[in-house]
């Protein structure tokens, strides 16, 4: 499954290539217009209200109001901010997630096991409720994830 | 333990005791020395009845003790501890300061001490809880809780016999697991005792919204899922959804009064899932899901909440029974076929019916007997319908039916019967007929009158439907012998059945909404900055189950018009407000408003320029006093107004359609605005707030004019409304559709969308001549009192944008997010 945090306020145009990439699914989140209606099953939709910046705010949105639907669909959970490449699955870390020069998480990956794992929603939304910056969030998740206490500053 | 030394051990934490090392002596409280000065003796003086409440609130064990052996400092102590507030309240109490103002805002509003009000007031009065009543409520099952099993909620009205047979159903299969089982319900009785067994916890409580969060219960914080068990549970879906904890709704009934309208749209609304126990049912709902846009495929499922099993009676017990029916009858059974039928005597159930079945039989079938069993509380009282009563006591005369008020129980009869007929008019799925088919008897019952017609029921072989309005036809199928029976295959339980529909369905949920939306009107919860959080919590669900009952803002609803196929939706459009110059040049208009009420008339006259510049105001009223009061009014603000006394009939639309009928006033004035005093004895308030918003997005202001009358004035526009944040439906006008359907190019849509929500607009002399010709002038209209909903004057309402479109004509709705609609 990926989630496509949706820039501005227009449909991807790839959306076939996504889905064909994504069998499992897509996620499109952004504002209303920008997700649009209708398509295909596989497409869902997260309208924000409110424009929302943040990844981490944004995956754990998705991870909240989608919970019943990725149950029943064990896999990655990937996030990209529009179009863009995300960072290559690692088997050995349970999330791993890249930045743009101005420390805006562009694209993360959960991995099966993380994204399975029952820590990973009521972490992701008490972290997505503190006010702290996106990658300091990410690594809180990924140390809660991995079972460790380290956090990277 | 001293009083003193529990003192320093409970308030010691808080550092109070450097102030008050004595709790006998309170520094805040004036008194004469050597006296007590605390809050206690002051109230205590005043209101010595105080004790009662204040012993009855404590839960800390030494405490208890001491006021148990009668230490004379106890009962102050208590009160001095309770008085600190939190936490130190709820750790030797079951009062807290903060709960009480929570259930209470009439205490908080009123500036007043929670503790002081419960003691002195609230406990005399009655009807004010505490924690000590919601923990009486509280009762614990005999199953443990299991924390590697989910938990579900089951909700009922209440737990008296016989009230929700579907709670029955829901707890038939105990013991499967799977998940935890907790109960809650809005009044006890005595099926409580049987449920504990298979429960974990039984909590009963009026007030689910505001004292479920204060359940000391384990079960309680770990709510995973939730089945409520009949719309008349509705009010478990407030907690529900400020938890957002999905649940499903059991509708085994129909959405018909006694249930209240508000109950069946907040589960409509809310609910997940719909479970119908037929399709028979699902079709009678079909209405009320398509007003709040829900889908009867996606959100509801029909699932029987059990399967007709066919049973048989030995001989010798048949023959006995047909002994004691006999006896009871005063007549032989030998040879006879005997039909038996139960219910209360009401029209509902159909006795009438089964008795002029019984009429015919005595001619065509006199082999035939029919017994109805009386039920009800009032079998031996008459009919509370009185002429329903005389037309019953006439068919039964010369005593085709014998009615047994007092006779053996319908399954003892039923033992002693042939075949049931089920004659109700409306019986969704009643519970008689279970207990006839477990008898062996074919059952024979009207078509779309029950659940039992449905091709699932009739599935078992001993189910025949015939038409409704022709008894020789059920006469001909009570006669013929039964079907081959089809033995049913074993189903999941209920309540299985349930959750697995509820978790395909919220598997398959490809739609979320987080955030603020524009418009943030109450469904479920205050209107209390408080209550923010949950409010918006039932709006994500609402978009997020795609439910039509608030936009989220006008481009939402301008998108759900945009991409409508109906022919109707197609002439509607949305137009933010761009008030216009005040010299703006515009085409002459009229404006009506009919005043039933005057209260307000004169402000309302004074407070649009739009009076001042119309070329013609009519305003219609009941009475010659009433009229010479709105000429008084007129001549005061320096406006020429036609006064006409009308009957009070028709609302305010009736006399407004009049104007443009034979001999009516409209003269040739073309461009018309419609208003009222939109006066409700039930919502003052609100009604104020309400007319308001209509008239100043109609009319503009005192110093400015709306761009309404701008719109109106446009080529190609018939009608100019308010654009209203709710979505409302056909409701209950749409049993009156079909009398009109046919008069419209195209069909009527499911959910009208956008219509002038209040019946006050602008719109085009054409188009008032046009909608009373829908009706003709001759209709019957109806007379006042008429109620609040269902009546041809609301489905006037929202008929508008359909007339003006058959007229070709676009209904322009104004949106002004400046103006406070609630």
């Amino acid at each position: 499954m990926i989630i496509i945090h949706v820039q501005g306020h227009r449909q991807p145009s790839d959306l076939a290539d996504l889905l064909a990439s994504s069998p499992d699914g897509v996620i499109l989140a952004g504002t209303a217009t920008a997700v649009g209606e209708g398509g295909p099953d596989a497409v869902l939709r997260l309208v924000m209200l409110q424009a929302q910046d943040d990844a981490f705010v944004v995956l754990s949105h998705c991870l909240h109001h989608f919970r019943h639907v990725l149950a029943t669909r064990p896999g990655a959970l990937r996030y990209h901010r529009g179009a863009g490449i995300g960072p290559e699955p690692r088997d050995d870390a349970p999330l791993t997630w890249q930045a743009d020069a101005n420390g805006r998480v562009t694209a993360c990956h959960l991995s099966p096991l993380a994204a399975g794992s029952p820590l990973l929603r009521p972490a992701a939304m008490r972290l997505a409720a503190v006010p702290m910056r996106d990658t300091r969030r990410f690594a809180f998740l990924r140390a809660v994830l991995q079972g460790g206490s380290h956090v990277p500053g | 333990m001293s009083p003193d030394d529990l003192w320093a051990a409970l308030a010691g934490p808080l550092g109070v005791l450097d102030a008050r090392p004595d709790f006998r002596l309170d520094p805040a409280v004036d008194g004469a020395a050597g006296a007590h000065c605390t809050a206690y003796a002051a109230l205590r003086a005043q209101a010595p009845h105080i004790d009662l409440p204040l012993a009855a609130l404590v839960t800390h064990p030494a405490l208890g003790a001491l006021i148990a052996e009668g230490n004379p400092d106890a009962l102050e102590l208590a009160h001095e501890l309770i008085a600190l507030g939190a936490p130190v309240d709820r750790q030797v109490s079951w009062f807290s300061h903060r709960t009480y103002l929570e259930w209470y805002p009439d205490i908080a509003a009123a500036g007043m001490n929670p503790l002081m009000h419960y003691l002195r007031f609230g406990w005399v009065e009655g009807g004010r809880r505490t924690l000590a009543d919601l923990h009486q409520g509280l009762h614990r099952g005999r199953q443990p809780l299991r924390p590697d099993l989910p938990t579900l909620l089951v909700c009922t009205h209440s737990l008296a016999s016989g009230a929700d047979p579907a709670l029955v159903d829901l707890l038939r299969h105990p013991g499967l697991g799977g998940h935890n089982l907790i109960l809650a319900a809005l009044s006890g009785g005595p099926m409580l005792e049987t449920l504990l067994p298979e429960c974990c916890a039984v909590l009963i409580t009026p007030h689910p919204l505001r004292e479920m969060p204060h359940i000391d219960d384990a079960g309680f914080d770990r709510i995973d899922t939730a089945i409520l068990s009949s719309a008349e549970a509705a009010l478990f879906a407030h907690p529900l959804v400020a938890q957002e904890i999905p649940f499903a709704v059991c509708l085994a009934d129909y959405p018909d009064p006694p249930l209240a309208r508000w109950k069946s749209r907040c589960v409509t609304a809310f609910a997940d899932l719909l479970v119908f126990s037929s399709d028979h049912l699902r079709d009678r709902w079909a209405g009320r899901l398509a007003d709040v846009g829900a889908d009867a495929g996606t959100d509801g499922v029909v699932i029987p909440p059990r399967p007709l099993i066919a049973g048989t009676v030995a001989p010798a017990d048949r023959q006995a029974a047909r002994t004691a029916l006999s006896r009871a009858v005063g007549q032989d059974l030998d040879g006879r076929r005997v039909i038996c039928g139960t219910g209360p005597l009401d029209w509902r159930h159909g006795p009438d019916l089964f008795a002029q079945a019984a009429r015919i039989a005595a001619r065509s079938h006199p082999e035939m007997l029919f017994v109805w069993v009386c039920t009800g509380l009032d079998r031996h009282e008459p009919c509370r319908d009185a002429a329903f009563g005389r037309h019953l006591r006439d068919l039964c005369a010369d005593g085709p039916v014998i009615l047994l008020r007092d006779g053996p129980p319908a399954d003892r009869v039923m033992q002693a019967a042939d075949a049931m007929f089920l004659s109700a008019r409306q019986a969704a799925l009643p519970e008689a007929v279970f207990d006839a088919v477990s008898h062996g008897l074919p059952v024979v019952c009207l078509d779309r009158a029950t659940g039992f017609a449905d091709a699932r029921y009739r599935r078992a072989g001993l189910i025949t439907v015939v038409a409704p309005g022709d008894p020789s036809d059920a006469l001909t199928a009570l006669s013929a012998t039964p079907a081959t029976v089809v033995p049913p295959q074993a189903p999941a339980p209920w309540r299985d059945a349930i959750l697995s529909a509820l978790r395909m369905r919220l598997a398959r949920q490809r739609l979320a909404a987080v955030g603020e939306s524009r418009f943030d009107i109450p469904q479920l919860f205050s209107a209390s900055e408080a209550d923010r959080p949950r409010r918006r919590r039932e709006r994500e669900k609402l978009f997020r189950l795609d439910r039509r009952v608030l936009w989220r803002d006008a481009d939402h609803a301008r998108a759900v018009v945009a991409a409508s196929d109906n022919w109707l939706h197609h002439r509607l459009r949305i137009e933010d407000d761009r008030p216009l110059p005040t010299d703006a040049d515009l085409p002459p208009f009229a404006i009506h408003m009919h005043a039933f009420h005057l209260d307000d008339l004169a402000a309302d006259l004074g407070g649009h320029l739009a009076f001042a510049r119309a070329s013609r105001i009519v305003i219609t009223t009941d009475t010659p006093a009433k009229a010479a009061r709105i000429g008084a009014m007129a001549d005061g603000l320096g406006l020429t107004v036609q006064v006409l006394v009308v009957p009070n009939q028709g609302r305010d639309i009736l006399p407004f359609l009049r104007l443009f009928g034979r001999g009516g006033a409209a003269g040739d004035d073309l461009i018309w605005c419609h208003l009222h005093q939109k006066k409700s004895l039930r919502a003052a308030a609100h009604g104020d707030r309400w007319r308001r918003f209509l008239h100043r997005v109609l009319l503009g202001d005192g110093g400015g004019l709306s761009s309404a009358l701008g719109q109106i004035a446009a080529p190609g526009v018939g009608l100019v409304a308010p654009f209203d944040p709710h979505v409302v439906s056909w409701d209950d006008q749409r049993p009156l559709l079909p009398g009109v359907a046919d008069r419209f190019p195209g069909l009527l849509p499911d959910h009208p969308l956008l219509f002038p929500l209040g019946n006050m607009f602008w719109t085009r002399a054409d188009v008032a001549r046009e909608m009373l010709a829908l009706f003709t002038e001759d209709y019957p209209w109806p007379a006042e009192p008429i109620p609040d909903d269902g009546t041809v004057y609301h489905l006037i309402e929202r008929l508008w944008p359909a007339v003006a479109a058959r007229m070709g004509l676009a209904s322009v709705f104004i949106h002004n997010p400046d103006e406070a609609r609630i």
